[in-house]
């Protein structure tokens, strides 16, 4: 709740007090309607009916009915332009808090789960806070004004419409309450099948090809059969929601009626009538409590999942992000380029084992490293500490010979050009995309663009597009192949001119041949960059000034590729199972 | 699109079965309305009895006897409705698991071409949101739709019963509301589509941003980001307030329509009894106050069931678009073979994934049982090409491929599987035990047989470390490495033991030192079996028996390794760069 009042600004209160302050009027206008039905019913009782009394009351109704409308319309309008101020600015922040975000946390929440908390709940929250608030303090006004009515009327009236109202909404709050456990199963459920018709599309020529049609038929049957078991079930016992209403509506009016009788029996002659006109509004009076608190019920129905949502946005809002600005350097000519791993330990938060432990080895500017090992010994987690985009849990990283703790973070970011292991793309022109990224030092130019694309191998496809470099990029880049994205994303670290190079194992998806044209041309242009390259061939890296191995988190050795062949078994194994041979 | 009458039709097929729970449905829903709708009447009954008794004494009998009848009534009502409620949805749980079965199995007889160009999640959404709409569309508006249509006519005729002039009154006063509302939503859908696209636009761009976390992070690009994101947002604020007004309004002017109508009907109704021959009675003013009610709610009922069902056609459209693609073709008379050897001839095999774009022209090779086939080519050259044909997931544009002699068109697919051991480049695991996911579809396999594949395939030290051994659960959050679920995959084609085996890149993304140590398990699996290989790295398939190297999707030459290397061709230059001591 605090999440949303946090998000409200100036002029919104005014919107969101004209809300509330027009449906409270709305709903004193409404509730006059039953005591001008009394009005009238006495006057069309008594002896002598006065035209002139029936039409001042007349034009009065409608003059309500509409000062009704009125306010709500106002009420609406209030809401709607409030809300969906409110709504972007948390969506706003949201997102904002998330780009913030170091990789540690998005690593714990998970790229889905941001995505739906910044898309799918902050719909949720608009949904509710566009309805809800008006929805509520209409239905507790009526309710109370509604109960102030009949409360005047007679003492078993009253307790006839509190009876029914307190019994229904003790009905409807146990089936409600008893069906919660079966609505989580249907949750999961739904999950789970999901899951298998996603892992049946996905599998399909496994599938075929080991006849196991039957197989995923019966998994997707069970699951498909307590999908549907759980949810008749639930619709048998909610079926009894609308004719309860029914029922207790239409049961209110008739014990007022009928108790009626026996009041009116006794009441003296010359009271009659407005016994009888009093009844006629009390009983108009408790089906409008009745419709008042069937409201609160579904207000109620509606409230988990807007705090669930909620919360999840919330939880992105206050979480602490580890990874902040240091207090800055001024770096001096020599060391620039120079990465330097101190004694450097890391652990992934919440695991048990260290993922890196005791790495120390210095590249100097100029150089080029590689880092090799097998799959899990550590080698993307190096790369990550070098931008810190997580940082160490023991020793020290420096980047041109000051500890990354001390960068602004932009400022270190600068001057890296980072290619992940993944091709990671946007929706934007070809030019954009390599010349991506805010760089103070340096904004490409379209020639620059078009060089660095020509030292990434990417500007034989480029040109070959209809719309050359303005070419647009598809959401995730599904418009290239494997081997053009990564290109692509080479290209754009090459834009960057940065000092120091960071290849996550990015020329896995290119041949052997485009990947050695690229790796001869761009030692070429780094000039006196730093290159450091995580890779699994070896012929990719064989080249290298130094070579680290790197087995199950600690270094196995360090050298150039004939060195390590003579000096490190696990290199030389690897070595030879790729049949690279001095 | 189907037309909505021709999409009922198709839909029928499956209402067959429940036909009988539909029709009970439909009558309980017919007789609950008409049972609900007397209660006011009977109430106007009541109202009248204690009039004109007012001055002299009241008639209690007549009102206990209408009391009885109302509470019959509502008694009735309930239960019908509480049916109507129970077995619609029933009926429309029972239809959805029906047709997500067929969904399911048809998945599997559509061709993988179908598959192959579209995003898994076009699919996915068919068989779950998809049939979730049309269920909901089921239980919901059909239901709602008809209990409106026989409420409303049913109204009508008690109304015209009671009094004409009152329910003229009542009706032009309805249909003008509800005629309003209707050009008000035709107005605002201008509204509603700019909006959904707008929101549309800043929920793509938040997954995109959220996606590429990594790269806005290590290029300094949160700053262009946010301010992107930020003009999306602002426009979405700007523009949702409109629909959001527009949408709003509907409830407050439907509402006050309603209370509009009451006055007018009340007024209308002072008026009538002024001329003491109208035959209006009090009562009746009483009764038409609630049919007015009722009156306006189903008409919102109805248009709003109406409106939403047009989104539940769409989804219906989808989920039979699925269902008419057109199946994989089966031989009439398929021959059935026992067993095969393994000798497989490709002749004068013409292919193209579009059928004017012929990419493999007249190959044609003769493979012997037991011989070993390597397919290698630079990236994007179409090397699962070949599997696809072999294993019939495409069928060729000309010639034949023969196994054992026999043409594989002239076989049923499932018998043609039988004989050949997929391991996919896409590595594919499912939630479950390590045992399932090996053993899978395979029947007969002992403890000892799968203790041996263990063995052979490198896994039986990792899976005696997991808790439960083989029977350990492994799911996304089990953190296997993909190396580990590469060997469960070899290990599945291991069990199964056919006569054919393919591996398509089978060790891409097991570690060198494992794949050395499997390597020998492979070569044990490989021998006596005609085998398909395609690997990036040369130097596992030198000995091959046949080697074909293919190069932007044609099978470009043939040969033996020493051949090859011979014709200085492409073939010749993949292996230069590879083994490049330089």
């Amino acid at each position: 709740m605090k999440t949303i009042i946090r998000n409200i600004r100036g002029k919104e209160w005014f919107l969101v007090a004209g809300a509330l302050l027009f449906t409270a009027a709305q709903v004193k206008l409404e509730l006059l309607f039953p005591e001008y039905l009394k009005d009238i019913t006495a006057l069309i009782q008594s002896a002598t009916i006065e035209s002139g009394k029936l039409l001042t009351l007349c034009w009065q109704m409608f003059a309500f009915v509409a000062g009704a409308l009125i306010c709500a319309l106002l009420t609406v309008l209030c809401v709607a332009i409030s809300s969906s101020h409110i709504t972007a600015r948390i969506r706003q922040s949201v997102f904002n808090k998330i780009m913030d975000f170091s990789l540690e946390e998005v690593a714990k929440f998970t790229t889905p789960s941001l995505i739906t908390r910044c898309t799918f709940d902050v719909m949720q929250v608009q949904m509710f806070i566009s309805t809800a608030p008006a929805m509520l303090i209409r239905s507790i006004l009526t309710g109370v004004m509604a109960t102030i009515g009949i409360w005047g009327k007679h003492i078993i009236w009253t307790s006839i419409t509190g009876g029914t109202v307190a019994l229904m909404l003790a009905l409807l709050s146990l089936l409600i309450l008893f069906l919660t456990p079966a609505t989580m199963r249907v949750n999961k459920l739904t999950d789970r099948l999901n899951k298998i018709s996603l892992e049946h599309l996905t599998g399909l020529r496994v599938i075929h090809a080991y006849n196991a049609q039957d197989y995923q038929q019966e998994k997707f049957d069970s699951v498909n059969n307590s999908l549907a078991d759980t949810n008749i079930y639930i619709n048998n016992r909610m079926a009894l929601m609308y004719p309860i209403i029914t029922l207790f509506t239409s049961l209110t009016t008739l014990l007022i009626y009928f108790s009626g009788v026996f009041i009116l029996r006794s009441s003296e002659a010359s009271h009659k009538l407005h016994t009888f006109s009093n009844m006629i509004a009390s009983a108009t009076y408790a089906s409008q409590a009745i419709m008042a608190f069937l409201m609160l019920v579904f207000l109620m129905m509606m409230l988990p999942r807007m705090i669930a949502s909620l919360r999840r946005i919330s939880e992105v809002l206050n979480e602490n992000i580890k990874i902040q600005d240091g207090g800055g350097v001024i770096v001096s000519g020599n060391d620039t380029g120079k990465v330097e791993f101190r004694n450097v330990s890391f652990r992934y938060p919440g695991a048990v084992n260290d993922a890196l432990s005791g790495i120390t080895f210095t590249v100097n500017p100029g150089q080029t490293a590689a880092i090799i090992g097998s799959t899990g010994s550590g080698k993307t987690s190096i790369l990550n500490l070098i931008p810190r985009l997580y940082d160490v849990s023991g020793g020290e990283v420096f980047v041109d010979g000051f500890n990354v703790r001390d960068f602004k973070l932009n400022d270190l970011r600068e001057r890296l050009g980072y290619v992940p292991q993944k091709a990671i793309l946007f929706s934007m022109s070809i030019a954009d995309n390599i010349g991506y990224g805010d760089n103070s030092r340096f904004k490409p130019t379209l020639e620059n663009i078009k060089e660095a694309a020509e030292v990434g191998q990417a500007s034989e496809f480029i040109e070959q597009q209809e719309a050359g470099y303005d070419t647009e990029v598809q959401q995730g880049g599904k418009n290239f192949s494997g081997g053009q994205k990564q290109r692509l994303t080479i290209s754009r670290a090459i834009s960057r001119n940065p000092e120091i190079y960071i290849f996550d194992d990015s020329f896995s998806a290119l041949d052997f041949k485009t990947d050695k044209i690229l790796r001869a041309k761009l030692r070429e242009t780094a000039g006196n960059a730093t290159i450091i390259i995580v890779a699994q061939r070896i012929s990719t890296i064989r080249n290298a000034d130094k070579i680290i191995v790197l087995d199950k988190g600690r270094i196995a050795g360090t050298g150039t590729h004939e060195e390590l062949m003579s000096s490190c078994q696990i290199y030389r194994e690897m070595a030879e199972s790729q049949s690279i041979s001095q | 699109m189907l037309s909505t009458f021709k999409l009922i039709r198709r839909i029928s097929v499956y209402v067959k079965k429940y036909r009988s729970k539909l029709v009970l449905a439909f009558l309980f829903s017919m007789i609950g309305a008409l049972m609900n709708m007397v209660v006011p009447d009977i109430i106007r009954r009541i109202t009248d009895t204690i009039a004109a008794g007012l001055n002299s004494s009241i008639d209690a009998s007549a009102v206990i006897r209408y009391s009885f009848i109302a509470l019959f009534m509502m008694a009735g009502g309930f239960v019908c409705i509480f049916l109507q409620n129970a077995l619609l949805p029933l009926v429309s749980q029972l239809m959805s698991r029906d047709i997500r079965n067929d969904m399911n199995r048809k998945i599997d007889r559509i061709p993988l071409s179908y598959f192959d160009v579209r995003p898994n999640g076009d699919t996915l959404s068919r068989v779950t949101t998809d049939v979730d709409m049309f269920a909901n569309a089921v239980t919901n508006n059909i239901s709602g739709i008809i209990s409106s249509i026989v409420t409303i006519i049913g109204i009508s005729l008690v109304m015209f019963s009671i009094n004409v002039i009152l329910t003229f009154t009542l009706m032009a006063l309805s249909i003008v509301f509800f005629m309003f509302n209707t050009f008000l939503m035709k107005k605002s859908q201008p509204y509603f589509h700019s909006q959904q696209h707008l929101l549309g636009a800043v929920n793509a761009k938040a997954e995109e941003a959220i996606s590429g976390h990594l790269i806005i992070k290590s290029f300094g690009g949160e700053q262009e980001t946010r301010q992107s994101f930020s003009e999306s947002n602002n426009k979405l604020a700007q523009d949702a307030w409109h629909s959001q007004f527009i949408s709003g309004m509907m409830m407050p002017i439907m509402n006050v329509g309603g209370q509009f109508s009451n006055v007018a009907v009340v007024l209308a109704g002072a008026f009538l009894m002024l001329h003491h021959h109208s035959g209006i009675t009090i009562g009746m003013i009483v009764a038409f106050v609630s049919y007015s009610r009722i009156f306006a709610s189903m008409l919102t009922n109805l248009s709003q069931c109406i409106s939403s069902l047009q989104p539940a056609i769409a989804a219906t459209n989808r989920i039979l678009e699925l269902m008419d693609v057109e199946e994989m073709t089966e031989a009439n008379t398929p021959k059935t073979l026992d067993k095969v050897k393994g000798h497989i001839t490709f002749s004068d095999v013409k292919f193209g994934y579009v059928k004017d774009k012929i990419i493999i022209h007249d190959f044609s090779a003769d493979v012997k049982a037991g011989s070993k086939i390597a397919i290698v080519g630079p990236t994007g050259a179409g090397k699962s090409t070949v599997i696809n044909l072999l294993m019939r997931f495409y069928e060729l544009n000309g010639g034949k491929i023969l196994i054992d002699g026999v043409s594989i068109a002239d076989m049923a697919r499932n018998n043609l599987h039988e004989f050949i051991g997929l391991v996919p480049q896409d590595i594919w695991t499912f939630e479950g035990s390590i045992r399932d996911n090996i053993v899978y579809s395979t029947e007969g396999i002992s403890d000892n047989k799968l203790n041996d594949v263990l063995e052979a395939s490198g896994l039986v030290y990792f899976v005696s470390a997991m808790p439960e051994g083989v029977d350990t659960v492994i799911n996304e959050q089990s953190n296997l490495s993909t190396g580990q679920r590469q060997l469960i995959t070899i290990a599945r084609a291991m069990v199964k033991d056919p006569p054919v085996l393919i591996l398509d890149e089978a060790t891409s993304s097991v570690d060198t030192r494992t794949e050395k140590l499997i390597q020998a398990a492979l070569d044990k699996l490989m021998a006596g079996r005609t085998s398909f290989i395609i690997a990036h790295r040369l130097s596992t398939i030198q000995n091959a028996d046949l080697i074909l190297v293919m190069k932007d999707g044609d099978i470009v030459e043939t040969g033996k390794h020493d051949e090859l290397l011979a014709l200085n061709g492409v073939y010749a230059d993949i292996y230069r760069s590879q083994f490049d001591t330089k």
